[in-house]
């Protein structure tokens, strides 16, 4: 849902027009009905459900919208910034793609890292921004992290979301279920399949994704590189610490990172040499309302959550008085 | 807590989808009259057609949140006013949280398991955190010096838009931020 800009927005006192992606418009109808039921004026909250090119393309074109705010792919957000070139100067917020690096150095605790990492690229179908999509393994335990990895994905079977036990349910539609697919035939020809690897068809819909783990993964592979948005995951080796660093940060994305080491010192050094919005050391994805959360080069600009967020849905005014 | 495969199935059966543009606080459809699909991924079958918003439903939509911002019924509401409201809201989606993490499955194939425990519950929390924030932020005084003071506030943008792409993620766990909080700014 669209909390996280929804609530410092509506909080600072805007009104807000909600365009909500075509696949999930229905959550968003029924919040702001009960919104209104909470109490909100009329007018303050719009939704107004349609195609991201009709729709959405309209109101980055609106001459009377102060500020826009997306989450989504990095390519619709250059329209966006566009778009407000090409009318009004709107101010534009950004949170777009990510091909997030998970880094393990071989001192790590790899059982609590391999559970981790699994839960970072297979939540939500991997459809998540800051997925942990590339996993960066230090050579001399590369065997063995695979291994692991290969059986945590071959426990999480597709099936019903219905079904209270479904770890893992469809693509957010079949359009995209057949992009993820494109990737994984790529990742064939260039990368050694551990995992995975095929489309489902459950219940009538072939909307569903083996979680799919390759290794061997050359540095200049499509899926080392490009945004999947789907649980897909590139295994890659590095020899030490500078190697590590190069390939994290080889990527046009910058949203988030996570580290795995015992030592402190490389903790901090490493944190510190990656471009990314959010680094979690020791674990995979941290997140609270309490600290910001966005990206770096292409991922994006502004943050959401924390006090920061509020940074976006306010202008700064400066006011002299003479007494 | 988590409810049965037959419960989940029964409730989403039963479900009754806004499917028009809520515009000024009322259901209405796309001026155009023109329909697009809501699909559920997991199954390929519609759950419903939907109003398909164009530029002149924007253009509405961006007319109706100017005449609210100005004329101040809620950006002139005191932060703690506001607060207020988006408490209540808060709650509301607590006690809808079935509904939410239903409509949010059947609409984008996520787990119910993720949708019931991660997803409502964290914009509920969403909420009620920015809530309990607004009116603790404060203005800025400079220290100019002399006769003449300068006060850095900030105002609200008018209205704004927003798109998102269908996926939410909104777990949260303890973390920091390695930035330094910003001096307290803000609000008239």
């Amino acid at each position: 849902m669209a909390t996280w800009k929804l609530a410092p927005a509506l909080a600072a006192g805007n009104s807000v027009v909600l365009k909500p992606a075509e696949q999930s418009p229905l959550s968003a109808l029924r919040l702001a009905e009960l919104a209104a039921e909470a109490g909100l004026p009329d007018g303050v909250l719009n939704v107004v459900p349609g195609y991201g090119e009709e729709a959405g393309q309209a109101l980055g074109r609106h001459g009377d919208v102060d500020c826009l705010v997306f989450t989504g792919s990095t390519e619709v957000g250059k329209m966006f910034q566009r778009y407000a070139g090409e009318s009004n100067m709107k101010q534009v917020w950004l949170e777009t793609g990510g091909k997030s690096p998970n880094l393990i150095f071989a001192d790590a605790d790899l059982e609590a890292a391999a559970d981790k990492a699994a839960f970072g690229i297979f939540f939500n179908q991997g459809e998540v921004c800051s997925a942990n999509s590339r996993m960066l393994v230090h050579e001399s335990i590369a065997e063995e992290m695979i291994e692991r990895m290969r059986l945590r994905a071959a426990a999480i079977r597709p099936g019903n979301p219905l079904d209270p036990a479904t770890k893992m349910g469809a693509m957010v539609d079949a359009r995209h279920a057949e992009r993820v697919a494109g990737f994984i035939a790529s990742g064939r020809q260039s990368s050694r399949l551990v995992a995975g690897g095929e489309r489902l068809t459950i219940g009538g819909s072939d909307a569903f994704i083996e979680p799919t783990i390759f290794a061997d993964v050359p540095r200049a592979a499509r899926i080392a590189r490009e945004e999947i948005f789907g649980p897909v995951l590139a295994i890659q080796t590095f020899r030490d610490e500078a190697e590590a660093i190069s390939l994290a940060n080889d990527t046009v994305y910058g949203l988030a990172a996570s580290v795995w080491t015992k030592d402190l010192s490389r903790a901090m050094a490493v944190s510190e040499a990656l471009v990314a919005g959010t680094v979690s050391v020791n674990t995979v994805d941290a997140l609270s309302a309490m600290t910001p959360f966005g990206g770096m080069k292409q991922s994006g600009f502004g943050r959401d959550l924390s006090l920061h967020s509020f940074d976006k849905y306010t202008a700064l005014k400066t006011t002299w008085i003479a007494y | 807590m988590m409810q049965s495969l037959s419960h989940y199935a029964a409730r989403a059966a039963a479900l009754n989808f806004r499917t028009e543009c809520w515009i000024d606080g009322r259901f209405v459809p796309a001026t155009a009259g023109g329909r697009f699909e809501s699909v559920n991924p997991a199954t390929g079958a519609v759950l419903s057609d939907l109003a398909r918003g164009g530029a002149e439903d924007i253009d509405r939509a961006v007319r109706a949140a100017r005449a609210a911002f100005e004329d101040g019924r809620w950006s002139r509401r005191t932060p703690g006013a506001r607060k207020e409201v988006l408490l209540r809201l808060a709650a509301l989606l607590r006690e809808n949280l079935e509904e939410f993490a239903l409509l949010d499955t059947l609409d984008m194939g996520k787990p119910i398991s993720e949708t019931v425990t991660v997803d409502v519950p964290g914009s509920a929390h969403f909420f009620q955190w920015h809530a309990e924030a607004i009116d603790k932020l404060y203005d800025e005084v400079a220290p100019t010096g002399g006769a003449i003071w300068r006060l850095c506030g900030a105002c609200r943008w008018g209205s704004w838009g927003r798109l998102c792409r269908g996926i939410s993620r909104s777990t949260w766990r303890p973390g920091s931020s390695r930035r330094r909080l910003r001096r307290g700014i803000r609000w008239s």
